[in-house]
């Protein structure tokens, strides 16, 4: 399997990044006549046809996704990237270890930005196998189109064996420009929003619950000053599977009987997806590029940047509709797997919206008088995780109503929730269970029909068991933070700019607990290095680039600095990114234990 | 390797001073606001108000300019502009320090300070207090919230319709002659505002309402044969540019 490097390499490598920053001045504008691998791609303005209508698009290499980049690990690649656009750009390549100075953030680790008309060359050796994506790191190009998939072959032969190897990327498409909805979101709060609760809703729920539970309820979000149905902060997206829209119908053909790999990868700029093969139940063997034990799951919750390989294995010759709802369900992306081109297999019904309750503002705890119904969602869910989770992790949102909690910056704050939080981020099963598929209450809920089994983020076990990983020395505290009045993210209540970093020495063994403490969940993104995810999988906690941590919760992961360099670290939301939700994640050089 | 290593530190101590390229986060944005935009009849006459803001600046900073108006039968009742800077204070409120201007009965400067935000349970609340050249010191509160009766009946996320109740009251410390206004509380106005919002740009409604001079305002207006109340129905449109 895939290993990290061993410390040594990395040392090399982050000399040598060192170096590229300081001597060279424009650090891989060199030419390599000796690339074993070489890719060209230009970034060009373009239109592109989604379901018969055309829009405006950046791509990268004329396409939207960009090529498919298709690699074997161990191998030394070496692309060139020409800026035809007028403004700045650059391609950052998600989940891959390399050396900052190739991993195409601008303004990290000595990277600058591809100017208009200028070439960039990029060059690395590959360091893992699986499934990757690279995307714009520049503005919010990425939503333009901007993105593309890598695959990353294993050095030896793997033990999934399959027929069929498909890459199923996933990304949200508007007919606006990325500016234009920055803009949006910044002048009026709840621009998209059009699930907010009307006066009909309220008299439904008066009928449902009774006067008293329902006004207790609409007050408290009140009081807060929330809306329990902020979802997703952007709509009017078109949903798309490798570029094509619902009505295009990317279809994936299988022979029965045939194993087929399907490399999911959410490349949308903010729309996280529930995804389901109503009929085909789906084995997940990887997350995030890195094997895990095979778990057998009918649907998963997929964050912004994050990858499952899942294994299909169809026998009737029949269509199968691979489905991925957006959390607010103001549409679907949709795939077909068929024999043959040209078969369909039904749209399944679409899931409703869920709405937040105050277990997503981590207040189920906090004694608010509740609707009992609305506090069945959530609490319900709360007690099936078992564990220590529950109590400990609902504190952490309590930010927003003028319940202060410690201060700004890193610090102490909050009582302190379990570390290791085993349920954080995604679904239980005992919820979804309980919960009314037509009706669903809080986050978690993906409205799982009845008798299917969601993914849990609690499912997710290495391969690769590490038995004698050392403790880390230290918890980074970092609250996710914002207003989303004014539309202003941050981290430990500083944007972007505003934030001194969190500064790390190699070789050190550290964990960050991501506290969120907004209503919205938040698709962590470390660039550079793995994280560890404490999900509850003991010496096999599973590898990711990417943790979706849900609203008002805690998650945490452990990680080694072992890539020395100046990492962005940040929430993959595009627009929650572009508002100041970042920070840099400063690996410094050990200087003395280097030298064997 | 040893000197690698001091080159990597250096390198790194390079990248930290550099400027974040990819993103800025403080990028100056921009926006105006037409609030309120309205014709029709009143108890004294047609009646034409405005009311539009216009916002630039970053997060932290921003320059703020609103005028409102109200004509009625073609003659200027109210005409004002103001320039604030404005800057967030906390999550749901900022202050505002600036500059008024009135030019109906005569040409007024004030200097102003005040703050705006959203209350719990989402009441807009703008208080501002000014002092006028002349050294008077006066106050003005609006509050107003809404309400999403509907989303358009054939599409969940269409259209919404919201009602918005609104009061503004405005008062005085002391007594301006040639403004006409005595101390105490000068005078109110309530709305009630039924909206048809297709988008954020686009957003027809009908208006109601009712304005009347209060206190010892009112008795001067009414010693000067005036009427000191006036309610009015109103079409309109709400934007944003």
């Amino acid at each position: 399997m895939t290993s990290p490097l061993s410390r040594r390499d990395s040392l090399k490598l982050a000399a040598a990044a060192g170096m590229a920053g300081v001597v060279t001045a424009f650090p891989g504008r060199q030419s390599f006549a000796n690339a074993h691998r070489v890719q060209d791609l230009a970034v060009e303005a373009t239109r592109i046809t989604v379901d018969g209508a055309q829009t405006n698009a950046l791509t990268i290499g004329g396409t939207v996704p960009g090529p498919l980049l298709h690699w074997r690990e161990g191998e030394e690649v070496v692309i060139r990237v020409t800026n035809r656009l007028s403004e700045p750009t650059s391609i950052h390549w998600h989940g891959l270890l390399l050396a900052g100075v190739m991993d195409g953030a601008p303004g990290f680790n000595g990277y600058e930005a591809i100017q208009p008309g200028q070439t960039y060359t990029y060059r690395f050796q590959l360091r893992q196998a699986g499934t990757y994506w690279y995307h714009s790191h520049s503005a919010a190009q990425e939503q333009a189109g901007m993105y593309g998939a890598i695959v990353i072959e294993p050095a030896r032969p793997e033990p999934v064996r399959v027929t069929r190897d498909y890459v199923v990327m996933l990304s949200d498409h508007s007919s606006e420009a990325p500016d234009a909805i920055f803009r949006n979101l910044r002048n009026r709060e709840g621009y998209y929003n059009r699930g907010q609760r009307t006066l009909v809703d309220f008299m439904r729920d008066v009928r449902r619950d009774g006067w008293s539970a329902t006004m207790a309820e609409r007050m408290s979000w009140g009081e807060m000053r929330m809306d329990p149905t902020d979802l997703a902060d952007v709509t009017g997206y078109q949903f798309l599977v490798n570029g094509r829209g619902p009505q295009d119908n990317k279809t994936f053909l299988f022979t029965p009987g045939e194993r087929v790999r399907l490399r999911f990868i959410n490349g949308s700029a903010m729309s996280i997806y529930d995804v389901a093969i109503p009929d085909l139940r789906m084995t997940v063997i990887s997350a995030d590029g890195l094997p895990v034990i095979p778990v057998p799951v009918d649907e998963f919750r997929i964050g912004v940047g994050e990858t499952y390989d899942v294994v299909v294995n169809p026998t009737e010759a029949r269509a199968f509709t691979i489905m991925s709802e957006p959390l607010d369900r103001s549409g679907y992306a949709r795939a077909t797997l068929a024999p043959r081109q040209g078969m369909e297999a039904p749209i399944p019904p679409r899931r409703p919206r869920t709405v937040l309750t105050m277990a997503d503002m981590g207040m189920a705890h906090g004694g608010m008088a509740m609707g009992s119904g609305a506090m069945a969602g959530m609490d319900h869910s709360a007690m099936a995780m078992g564990g220590a989770a529950a109590g400990g992790s609902a504190m952490a949102g309590m930010n927003h109503g003028g319940m202060p909690m410690g201060g700004s910056g890193t610090g102490t704050a909050a009582p302190a929730p379990a570390a290791a939080n085993p349920h954080a981020g995604h679904a239980m099963p005992g919820a979804a269970a309980m919960a009314d598929p037509n009706n669903p209450l809080g986050w978690e809920q993906a409205g799982t029909p009845a008798g299917k089994r969601a993914l849990r983020y609690a499912d997710l076990r290495s391969t690769r068991a590490r038995p004698n990983a050392p403790q880390p020395s230290r918890d980074i505290i970092l609250r996710l933070t914002g207003q989303m009045g004014r539309y202003s993210w941050s981290l430990n209540d500083r944007r972007f700019g505003m934030e001194e970093g969190i500064r790390v020495r190699e070789g050190d063994r550290v964990r960050i607990r991501f506290m969120n403490e907004t209503m919205m969940a938040h698709p962590m993104h470390l660039h550079g290095m793995f994280m560890e995810m404490e999900n509850g999988a003991g010496d096999r906690l599973p590898y990711k680039h990417v943790v979706l941590v849900r609203p008002g919760a805690e998650a945490s992961v452990l990680l080694t600095a072992d890539e020395v360099g100046d990492w962005p670290l940040h929430c993959h939301l595009l627009y929650h990114m572009e508002a100041g939700m970042m920070t840099r994640f400063i690996v410094e050089p050990a200087r003395v234990a280097s030298a064997g | 390797m040893r000197t690698l290593l001091l080159a990597a530190a250096a390198g790194l101590s390079f990248a930290a001073v550099t400027p974040a390229l990819a993103h800025n986060h403080n990028a100056i944005n921009s926006v105006v606001r037409l609030n309120n935009f309205d014709y029709g009849g009143s108890s004294q006459g047609d009646r034409l108000s405005w009311d539009l803001d216009a916002l630039i600046g970053t997060y932290d900073h921003r320059l703020l300019f609103r005028t409102e108006g109200e004509q009625i039968r073609g003659q200027t009742e109210k005409a004002e502009i103001q320039l604030f800077y404005n800057r967030p204070i906390s999550e749901f409120w900022d202050v505002n320090v600036g500059w008024r201007r009135d030019f109906f009965r005569t040409n007024r400067n004030y200097g102003a300070v005040g703050f705006r935000g959203i209350a719990p349970y989402f009441f807009e609340v703008e208080a501002t207090a000014y002092v006028s050249e002349e050294g008077v010191l006066s106050g003005r509160l609006e509050l107003a919230t809404e309400l999403l009766i509907a989303r358009s009946v054939f599409n969940d996320t269409g259209p919404g319709l919201y009602l918005k109740p609104a009061i503004e009251l405005n008062a005085s410390a002391g007594n301006d002659r040639e403004l006409e206004v005595r101390r105490g509380v000068t005078d109110m106005e309530l709305s009630l505002q039924l909206r048809y919002e297709f988008t954020p740009q686009i957003a027809p409604y009908v208006q109601v309402g009712w304005e009347r001079q209060l206190g010892e305002t009112a008795n001067l207006a009414r010693a000067n044969g005036e009427r000191v109340a006036n309610s009015y129905a109103v079409i309109g449109i709400r934007s944003l540019f």
